[in-house]
């Protein structure tokens, strides 16, 4: 345990301030005090001749030879002074005491001057050892020393009386270094009879206590966040997928319209090429060759009709087919179904393919936000000439890549978007046509679909004459993309 | 015959009151008196270039005060520190005050002693005797001389009339008490 004791972390301290404060006073004391003692014991003869001085030179001059005797016997009682030599022209005379022949002598002369004359009557010399000084200096390293046993034994009264309560810290110590909240940790017993060490180790145990209550709570608390936001994200979905649908539905809507333009001129072509072939029958002038030629313009329409009919079939296909598609084609289906309708509202529109770009993705899915770009543009252009403010519309749809990336831009003259409104146009249920017209989802629609879907970007700005909505889709690392599972 | 010359010789002195003084002592004397008045506060203060020192004598003690004179200038023949020493002779009955500091008195008349030596003392002078006994009629300082030979000092005197010697001196002289 004294051992122990000696190379304990605690004793460490002890040691370091104890040879911080030990080392410089052994340095300063072998170096400077021996000289200081010196220098200290040279003033003081200086300062004893300097007093009795006066003294002996009255005593020379007034002949006062037993008194002159008695101080020069009183001056050897020092310790230090060895030898006294008085020189004057009627006395002389050399007092000593028995000294070690080693023992080192330091000379110091002092020259007695006439209280009357102010002449030098005499010369006094002393020769004293540093005997004295030698035994001060002896003495302050064995008080040094002393010292030194004392804080020793100090030091071990004090380790002894507190060594239970070290202990019982060094365990509390121990115990919260290892303490990590995914670890179940037993609480700390401790045999020690300090009121505030105890105190310590039951509220630490109380703290772990709670912090392991706490940690429970913290996981039902968890579990149960999970389960919301996952329900949450369940309605999210489903909210998500009805607006699909009913932009779907929106679509299909706007579809039937699309259809019934679309079918309207083979429909009278067809009528008139058919009540055509009646007449004539009726009349009796209905030939092989005329009946050829009206059942060709009816196949042609019927087969025109097929067409569209397929490209309806297509767009509103459900199946999500993965698969590299060209967007360009893309669009001009979607035209295709839209042209009755552009044509029937006056307004023109310009495909432009600038570069031959590949996305990869559900084709349907990009037509869809080609179908409700081109509807919303159609539907600003028709309020614009309703309003009179330009006659024709002008819809300007360009595909090329720039910077990597595939873009489409739809360009109209409707107008433009509100500014106000202009941040929040792809929010849900944002919409600038009046109730009648506008769900409000159709941008929301698309921007999910290109960004969610096609990881790309769907963005807004308005021109001098209306809105420019641009798709872009990043072309790099198309491979990767293909082995995505969307 | 040897005895008849001594008694006459006794007689003689006695009658004329005359003193012997003692070489040795009167050397002594002569060494110390000066050096005894010149620690004396006034007279160290004066700023005057000279000790006067007054002997004052009776007609018989006319050869000592003269063998006084003597010894003293002898012994200082310049100065004494910064003072240079002046002996005078003056008869008892043509004492003045004038450039006085110390008296030495060499006389036998008791009645006179005591008288002079509270006029010097009221006047601050330094007075010596050469019988230290006199001291108890008011003189302030003669010889000691026992085993060694040291300035006497008269302590009532000194205290009474608020003369003040160097404290080198006191430690070293004996006192009349």
């Amino acid at each position: 345990m004294i051992f122990r004791a000696f190379l304990d972390k605690f004793s460490f301290f002890f040691w370091l301030i104890f040879l911080v404060i030990n080392i410089p006073i052994y340095i300063f004391g072998s170096i400077y005090i021996q000289e200081i003692l010196k220098k200290s014991e040279q003033e003081k003869i200086t300062l004893m001749m300097t007093t009795l001085a006066p003294a002996i030179a009255f005593n020379i001059s007034f002949d006062q030879e037993d008194q002159l005797s008695e101080i020069l016997n009183g001056i050897l009682k020092y310790e230090d002074i060895r030898k006294i030599n008085l020189d004057s022209l009627h006395h002389k005379k050399s007092l000593s005491k028995q000294t070690d022949p080693t023992l080192e002598l330091f000379k110091y002369e002092h020259s007695i001057i006439d209280p009357f004359e102010k002449i030098e009557i005499a010369k006094i010399t002393f020769y004293y050892s540093n005997t004295n000084l030698k035994s001060i200096t002896q003495q302050i390293f064995i008080t040094i020393f002393f010292i030194f046993i004392f804080a020793l034994i100090v030091f071990l009264i004090i380790f002894y009386s507190i060594r239970t309560d070290l202990n019982a810290l060094k365990a509390i110590a121990n115990a919260m270094k290892e303490y990590s909240i995914t670890k179940k940790m037993q609480p700390i017993i401790l045999e020690c009879k300090s009121e505030e060490i105890n105190t310590i180790a039951n509220v630490t145990n109380q703290m772990i206590a709670s912090i392991s209550d706490y940690l429970l709570q913290l996981k039902s608390f968890n579990n149960e966040l999970q389960e919301q936001i996952e329900d949450e994200i369940l309605k999210q979905q489903q909210q998500e997928r009805l607006m699909i649908h009913q932009s779907r539905q929106a679509a299909m809507g706007e579809m039937l319209e699309s259809i019934a333009h679309q079918w309207r001129q083979p429909l009278n072509i067809i009528g008139l090429a058919t009540a055509n072939i009646e007449t004539e029958y009726k009349l009796g002038v209905l030939n092989e060759k005329k009946f050829d030629e009206r059942m060709e313009i009816v196949s042609l329409n019927l087969q025109h009709m097929s067409n569209t009919i397929d490209d309806f079939r297509n767009f509103l296909n459900p199946e999500r087919k993965l698969e590299r598609f060209n967007p360009h084609k893309s669009i001009g289906e979607i035209l295709n179904i839209l042209d009755a309708q552009f044509n029937n509202s006056n307004i023109h529109y310009e495909l432009i393919e600038e570069s031959n770009v590949t996305f990869y993705g559900v084709e349907n899915e990009l037509k869809q936000v080609i179908f409700i770009l081109l509807s919303n543009a159609k539907d600003a252009i028709m309020l614009q000439i309703q309003k009179q403010k330009i006659s024709q519309g002008l819809i300007t749809i360009v595909t090329k890549e720039k910077s990597g990336e595939g873009v489409i831009e739809v360009c109209d003259n409707g107008g433009g978007v509100e500014e106000s409104i202009l941040n929040t146009i792809f929010d849900p249920y944002v919409t600038t046509k009046s109730n009648a017209n506008g769900t409000g989802i159709g941008l929301y629609i698309a921007k999910n679909i290109i960004e969610s879907r096609m990881k790309g970007n769907l963005c807004v700005k308005n021109n001098k004459e209306g809105s420019c909505f641009a798709i872009k889709i990043s072309l790099e690392n198309l491979d990767k993309k293909e082995n995505e599972v969307l | 015959m040897t005895q008849r010359v001594f008694f006459f010789l006794l007689t003689l002195f006695s009658l004329l009151g005359a003193k012997e003084y003692d070489t040795i002592v009167m050397n002594i004397e002569a060494k110390l008196f000066p050096k005894i008045a010149i620690l004396e506060e006034n007279i160290a203060h004066n700023p005057s270039p000279y000790l006067n020192i007054i002997i004052v004598y009776k007609e018989p003690d006319y050869d000592a005060a003269r063998n006084f004179k003597q010894k003293i200038e002898s012994t200082y023949p310049d100065k004494i520190g910064k003072k240079k020493v002046i002996v005078s002779l003056t008869k008892f009955e043509s004492l003045q005050i004038a450039n006085m500091d110390a008296l030495l008195v060499l006389s036998h008349e008791l009645n006179e002693l005591e008288m002079i030596a509270l006029w010097a003392n009221k006047n601050k002078i330094v007075t010596f005797t050469y019988e230290p006994a006199f001291l108890e009629y008011g003189f302030i300082a003669s010889i000691y001389i026992g085993k060694t030979t040291k300035p006497y000092l008269n302590s009532q005197t000194i205290k009474k009339y608020n003369f003040v010697f160097d404290s080198y001196l006191l430690q070293l002289s004996k006192f009349k008490e």
